[in-house]
């Protein structure tokens, strides 16, 4: 299959394409982060999990649209950052427990705030879920969700999604 | 839809920029003056940020669902790490290296390379920490976009925003990230004199840099005289600087 037709599997939410790149790069990806940057096996699965959240956060909001290089050089690009990232955040809280910094407020606080809409998000259900999920998520146009959660037309599921919205709304604030 | 799912869907479409300049400037105005309008803009970020955040989760789920259903993992093969790297061709390279060794080491330890290595191990971009700033910042202020490629690293898009913003707002903060910037694209001179002008909050962070910076520009004596003023204090620096400074000597 070629580059072109893969993103754009992708970008139409086909869990089948993502599951079968997930499948052949996987453990070439584990054995090369060992190899090139010591990863251990549990921290290499991690970062490519992240890699592969990367590659379709980047296809649903088009910042890739082309594949100039292979997907496996993409992939492990993403990945090669990734690990970069990940031992600077290690040196970073050593240095915190030297210095006897804690985490900020802030990044707490919008910890609390993502908590707190997954709980509402629970306490929503599906269909809502499904749908707001697909929307601010998955980037779907309200054409592709009609298609895939078989509403009549746009208009429903538009005037749906406002419903779910403001559903979440209250359930997560507590308010009318 | 009712009055609130419409305003719910006029927010949605101002976040998005989907509104026309018109609808833009009504919802400004009406933002400007309604503060329940503010506080609904407000849920309605956070609750994109949560949508966002839980289809993340999702898909890393699935993945975990995929490793435990579908495809055996390495581990579940039978095959420890250890041994699907060919350990064998590495004697090869080992012999190579022995060999290699002694003009590696002298090459290794020139100026040049040290300021590379030293520069290469302490340099990290500062966080922001100041301006928060989420996916879509299309709609946003100057300083917001800034330091939305800030964030992603996009230095090259970030360097004219903060020029731009700069001559706005002169603020402490502002030249010390734009000082960053101008590190992370190398431009060593100008980073300096810019950083050299930080004052009050940001004066050891800015002292950090400009010693990392010195480095970097093999002027080891400038870069002492900053790492000294820094081990001397109680930053979270103070290590750092102590350790690269028994490097220098």
């Amino acid at each position: 299959m070629d580059n072109t037709r893969l993103i754009a599997l992708i970008k139409e939410g086909n869990d089948d394409v993502i599951q079968n790149i997930y499948a052949d790069y996987r453990d070439e990806f584990i054995i090369w982060a060992n190899k090139h940057h010591q990863c251990e096996y549990e921290e290499g699965r991690e970062v490519f999990q992240q890699c592969m959240v990367q590659l379709y956060e980047n296809v649903v909001s088009e910042k890739l649209t082309v594949l100039s290089s292979g997907l496996k050089t993409y992939l492990f690009g993403i990945g090669k950052n990734k690990i970069r990232e990940v031992r600077e955040v290690e040196r970073k809280k050593r240095i915190e427990v030297k210095g006897g910094e804690v985490t900020t407020e802030e990044k707490l606080l919008h910890e609390s705030i993502l908590d707190k809409v997954e709980v509402a998000l629970s306490q929503l259900g599906d269909p809502c879920k499904k749908l707001l999920e697909l929307f601010y998520y998955r980037k779907m146009s309200l054409v592709q969700i009609t298609d895939r959660l078989d509403y009549k037309n746009t208009d429903t599921t538009k005037n749906l999604k406002y419903k779910c919205l403001g559903r979440l709304r209250k359930i997560y604030t507590g308010r009318n | 839809m009712n009055d609130q799912e419409r305003d719910l869907e006029l927010l949605d479409g101002f976040l998005s920029d989907l509104l026309s300049d018109a609808e833009m400037d009504k919802v400004r105005t009406r933002l400007e003056v309604e503060p329940a309008l503010r506080v609904i803009k407000d849920e309605l970020l956070q609750l994109k940020s949560g949508i966002e955040a839980a289809g993340k989760k999702n898909l890393m789920e699935k993945m975990n669902r995929w490793d435990s259903n579908v495809n055996p993992l390495i581990s579940e093969k039978g095959t420890e790490l250890g041994n699907v790297i060919p350990w064998r061709a590495y004697i090869g390279w080992a012999a190579l290296l022995v060999v290699g060794f002694f003009s590696i080491f002298s090459w290794y330890t020139s100026d040049g390379q040290k300021a590379k290595r030293l520069y290469g191990s302490y340099f990290k971009v500062y966080d922001n920490i100041m301006v928060p700033t989420q996916r879509d910042m299309s709609d946003e202020g100057l300083k917001q976009r800034a330091f939305y490629h800030y964030d992603l690293r996009e230095y090259q898009e970030a360097r004219p925003l903060f020029e731009q913003l700069l001559t706005v707002d002169n603020g402490e903060y502002i030249r010390f990230y734009y000082g960053i910037v101008l590190m992370a694209l190398e431009d060593r001179e100008k980073a300096e004199s810019v950083l050299s002008s930080v004052d009050s909050d940001f004066t050891l962070q800015a002292n950090w840099y400009r010693a990392l910076n010195a480095i970097r520009q093999k002027d080891f004596l400038k870069a002492k005289e900053l790492l000294r003023k820094l081990e001397e204090g109680e930053s979270s620096y103070s290590n750092n600087a102590k350790e690269i400074l028994k490097k220098l000597d």
